[in-house]
């Protein structure tokens, strides 16, 4: 017995010995580990959901995320997935969370210097609604409308195509962040638009006689009376330029109103000349002028001199009318600008800007910039453009935080970045929406684009909307 | 020895599994080795978490599994020859637990065969066999529970929807005839829970998977490569739940003869069913296919020597594999050509891919993989198409998004050293130093400006050349072709020679002194078909030991000398 108690005594001082090993004789390394996503140094809002990341050479690592009285211990072969209740606490002690990391790599463990994530109290809305589609070009697969909530990891589908084989979801809109005031587009063969107002949901037919087909690139008034849309004839031609894969071209676009409340059509000449293409609108935040983007009208063979510009015209809410003749804002500087996009405030409007065109997602070159509308300074905003394609962009509500989509992961598939704006023109460096599975990214070929911030969530029945009648809408 | 019926049962169960594996093996076997590649599977906790979490989900990730070994069609025969089996032994060993005669288990063979007769459409996916399979040994395994029977049907019956999807409603069939045969205490209470296990998976579906369609989750939508799975096969579903309901009212009989003639009729009606629902076009096209994914250009020509293909699928691999082994211009006419749609199909991101891919049209071959890819009924990722874009990927030196597949590909069982295998590729090699930067437009109809383009940037690409010549040929563009030619330095092959001798003829062309030399066998034989034209009047049957020349495809009987 005496033998079996001294076996078991052994036993246990053994296993508490091999437990208690702590890292091995450490080597110092100056810089990061490698770690994807890279959070090194970004700023957070405090509600967001855990940063989880991996690092992709590691055979081990140990980490440990520090900040007020608080700390995180982590230990793991590559995957870091820090646990949501221990990561909530953690941000609402401190405003910059120290991480320590030190990484096995090929038997090796190595100490790198600390990084830090910087926690901002800046409001940001609670949720982000975007589309998940593989990255084809004429068939769509499986895809669909998405919120996903920033504070924890939870996604919910607002349509998937699924419930109608064949058919794209696209063009999601909302007044202002609102989950109760929306529109979004199904394209083939269930194809309308879906108008979600307070009152209720409807189904619509937006194509009509004297305009060239259904509406498309949303944007709500203020009001939520109006959502402007442009209206295009396009065609899409794949290029065999290594550097370039696809461009998409207007044949014709126009720009239109739509009335919410008389659920019809409001068409003004201006923004319809023949030899002009308009498309892109965007109210602005007080509702008195439309922004959006032209260019002279040429044909697809010459699409590389297709240059649009930024203007702006006044418009009259209570008239549901233009009021005055457009006003050059910003020329490109032989570049071609997409996706004006003005902030809630009214301060600084963010645009796209490549060499041409208006597909700026196909375009590698295509960057983000500000135009501040206050003395109209225009600049790329360096912070936050990469190498490869950053292109569809929306503000948080508060005016503090900016979502944009980039294809700086791995070339094609887009991703969505989140960037905290100072309200001086300046931003911090971005960050991408973290996932659970911090290996997500690497093994999905889903792309993110067309990121809004949403207030709430969107509870909209798929089933019943497709049950719905189709209603025709009016020229007024 | 006694014959029993149990051994007549047997015998005539392995005569089927061997006439199963037999047709799969010997006849259809391109078609297993195609399947293979339009699924993934991978070996990792994540695909595995996707897969369950779907109803069927369980059925699904096995059959995945179980299709890699498609690519040895031997396997694939075995695996489909197998699951037939289990399904005919789950429904004998089923019944065994009330007590039915074994002389009636010989009619099993029926579901069993009919369910492996819709594999040779290649819409049917084995999750459906697979799925059945599950259920069936799932009811036999509910047959053991001799306590609280009620307490457990209602979470089984949600883990058997999850496992096996629509079939579980063969589940709940045979659970609920069990318990009508075997007389089960509380029978009403028992059949009322199991039917309300059943609809509780209605109401959970409409919770859960509220985008997912009814069709899908509840008639076997993923049995099927597209979402509407013929409602007939999903009724006959209950085919296993009605030949054993039969089973147990139908008496004893002695007579041994009289299973054995309906194993008999069951086997010869499988026999003449395999042969009747075989489509000898799709394999001969899948086998052209698969080849020339793996670049066995021999093979292909060699396929094509033997018997002429068919099919315009077959026809493009075919030209394809000439290009590449550089014998179009020698063997062009030597098969039917059916214009430029023997060289590119219009709308078809399958063998077009094949083509594009091979003439070095990196961005248009990930085009046509994608959409392909995406134009996947059942929302798969094929393994080939994964392929294919890492090649592409790492041909146009997009490294971050070959490293993505790359890395995908790591976890399936038999690409795990793709990466390797692409980059001691010597044609993507070469590819990747000299890739493509002209700017056109890929659209068919301007096939032969865009060959134009691809000579002018691989000038020494033999392929290519070949392609662009023989592509104003097949549209008889016969001017185009000379000038084509002239930019090519008039290469000499036997029919660029004919088209020189036809330039000739038609006065278009000096026979001497300027290039191209016209060569005087060719001119013999030239002048000897146009008599014979003129004879006959251009009757195809008084011309056909000139089947294989330009001026036959050409109806050439007009010269302007």
């Amino acid at each position: 017995m005496k033998i079996l108690r001294n076996i078991t005594l052994a036993v246990f001082l053994a296993l508490t010995a091999v437990c208690c090993v702590s890292v091995p004789e450490a080597v110092t390394c100056d810089g990061f580990p490698l770690m994807e996503p890279d959070y090194t140094f970004v700023t957070i809002p405090e509600n967001i959901s855990p940063l989880n990341f991996r690092f992709p050479d590691a055979d081990g690592f140990r980490v440990k995320l520090s900040g007020g009285n608080s700390s995180i211990e982590i230990k793991g072969k590559k995957d870091l997935r820090i646990p949501i209740s221990k990561w909530r606490n953690l941000l609402l002690q401190t405003d910059t969370v120290l991480v320590k990391a030190s990484v096995n790599i090929e038997g090796q463990w190595q100490s790198y210097s600390p990084f830090c994530f910087y926690v901002s109290h800046e409001p940001i809305a609670p949720y982000i609604a975007y589309r998940k589609i593989n990255p084809g070009y004429e068939k769509f697969g499986k895809m669909g409308l998405y919120t996903r909530s920033l504070s924890d990891f939870g996604e919910k589908p607002i349509i998937e195509n699924t419930l109608m084989e064949g058919s794209c979801v696209n063009c999601h809109s909302f007044a202002s962040g609102n989950p109760q005031t929306m529109q979004f587009h199904i394209r083939g063969i269930e194809g309308s638009t879906i108008l979600k107002t307070p009152e209720g949901v409807e189904r619509l037919n937006t194509s009509t006689s004297k305009t060239l087909g259904s509406c498309v690139y949303p944007y709500w008034h203020p009001s939520e009376q109006y959502i402007a849309y442009s209206v295009n004839t396009t065609r899409q031609s794949f290029l065999n330029n290594v550097d370039e894969v696809l461009e998409v071209c207007d044949l014709a676009s126009d720009i239109v109103i739509f009335d919410v409340q008389g659920r019809n059509l409001i068409l003004d000449s201006l923004l319809m000349q023949n030899d002009v293409f308009e498309t892109f609108p965007a109210f602005s935040p007080d509702g008195r002028k439309l922004y959006y983007c032209a260019a002279a009208a040429l044909e697809p063979g010459r699409f590389r001199e297709i240059k649009y510009a930024l203007y702006e015209v006044d418009f009259d809410p209570s008239l549901g009318r233009l009021t005055s003749s457009p006003r050059l804002l910003y020329d490109g500087d032989g570049q071609s600008v997409s996706f004006p996009r003005p902030s809630p405030d009214g301060r600084y409007l963010m645009f796209t800007r490549s060499s041409f065109g208006n597909f700026s997602i196909w375009h590698r070159d295509a960057d983000l910039w500000l135009l501040d509308l206050e003395t109209g300074e225009k600049k790329p905003i360096n912070e936050i453009n990469s190498q490869d394609t950053e292109s569809y962009h929306a503000w948080d509500p508060s005016s503090s935080w900016v979502v944009f989509s980039s294809r700086r992961g791995d070339g094609l598939h887009t991703r969505l970045y989140l960037s905290l704006a100072d309200g001086r023109g300046g931003f911090t460096k971005p960050f991408v929406l973290p996932q659970k599975d911090p290996s997500l990214y690497d093994r999905s070929i889903l792309s993110y684009n067309v990121p809004e911030f949403v207030l709430g969530e969107v509870g909209l029945s798929a089933k019943k909307i497709l049950k719905q009648h189709i209603k025709n809408i009016e020229i007024r | 020895m006694k014959i029993k019926p149990s051994y007549i049962f047997a015998s005539f169960l392995g005569l089927l599994a061997l006439l199963i594996a037999a047709f799969y093996f010997y006849v259809q076997p391109y078609g297993l080795r195609f399947a293979e590649g339009q699924q993934l599977f991978l070996f990792n906790t994540a695909f595995l978490r996707d897969s369950l979490l779907h109803p069927g989900g369980a059925a699904e990730y096995i059959s995945r599994f179980l299709t890699c070994f498609f690519r040895f069609p031997a396997a694939g025969a075995l695996i489909i020859a197998t699951l037939a089996t289990l399904l005919a032994l789950g429904l004998c060993s089923f019944c065994r637990q009330f007590s039915i005669s074994s002389f009636w288990s010989i009619l099993f063979l029926a579901p069993t065969a009919y369910y492996a007769l819709l594999l040779v459409n290649d819409h049917y996916l084995i999750t459906g066999l697979t799925a059945l399979v599950l259920a069936v040994w799932g009811a036999r395994a509910f047959c053991c529970i001799n306590k609280y029977r009620g307490l457990f049907i209602l979470p089984l019956a949600i883990l058997v929807w999850m496992i096996c999807g629509a079939c579980v409603v063969v589940w709940i069939g045979l659970i609920l005839l069990y318990l009508l045969v075997t007389k089960s205490r509380g029978f009403l209470w028992l059949a009322l829970v199991t039917i309300l296990s059943y609809i509780s998976c209605f109401i959970l579906a409409d919770l859960l998977f509220p985008q997912l369609r009814f069709n899908w989750l509840f008639q076997g939508g993923q049995f099927f490569l597209y979402p509407n799975f013929p409602i007939g096969h999903f009724l006959l579903l209950w085919a296993v739940v009605i030949v054993s309901a039969i089973l147990q009212k139908l008496p004893p009989m002695r007579r041994l003869y009289l299973p054995a003639i309906l194993g008999a009729v069951m086997v010869c009606g499988s026999l003449w069913a395999f042969g009747k629902l075989h489509n000898p076009l799709k394999e001969e096209a899948y086998s052209y296919y698969v080849e020339c994914r793996q670049a066995n250009w021999e093979k292909v020509v060699e396929m094509g020597q033997k018997k002429s293909p068919e099919s315009q699928y077959s026809s493009i691999c075919l030209n394809l594999a000439l290009a590449r082994s550089g014998r179009l211009p020698e063997n062009l006419f030597d098969y039917p050509q059916r214009e430029l749609e023997g060289l590119i199909a219009a709308n078809d991101f399958l063998y077009s891919g094949e083509v594009v891919y091979n003439l070095g049209m990196s961005n248009e071959s990930a085009h046509a993989a994608y959409e392909y890819m995406m134009s996947r009924a059942d929302h798969q990722y094929p393994v080939w198409q994964l392929c294919r874009l890492s090649q592409t990927a790492y041909m146009a030196s997009d490294d971050a998004l070959a490293r993505k597949y790359f890395d995908i590909l790591k976890d399936s069982p038999f690409y795990g050293d793709w990466e390797d295998r692409v980059k001691k590729d010597d044609f993507c090699n070469k590819l990747r130093e000299n890739p493509l930067r002209e700017d056109f437009y890929f659209d068919v109809s301007n096939f032969s400006e865009i060959l134009k383009t691809l000579h002018n940037h691989y000038t020494q690409d033999i392929a290519i050349k070949d392609y662009y010549l023989c592509s104003l040929l097949l549209i008889k563009d016969i001017d185009g072709f000379y000038k084509a030619a002239e930019s090519c330095g008039f290469p000499s092959n036997k029919l660029y020679k004919q088209a020189y001798a036809m330039l000739y003829a038609l006065g278009k062309i000096p026979k001497e002194g300027l290039l191209p030399v016209v060569d005087n066998e060719v001119m013999k034989t030239l002048d000897s078909y146009i008599r014979s034209y003129e004879s006959s009047r251009g009757r195809a049957s008084a011309l056909t030991s000139y089947r294989n020349t330009l001026w036959y495809y050409m109806n050439f009987g007009q010269t302007g000398r």
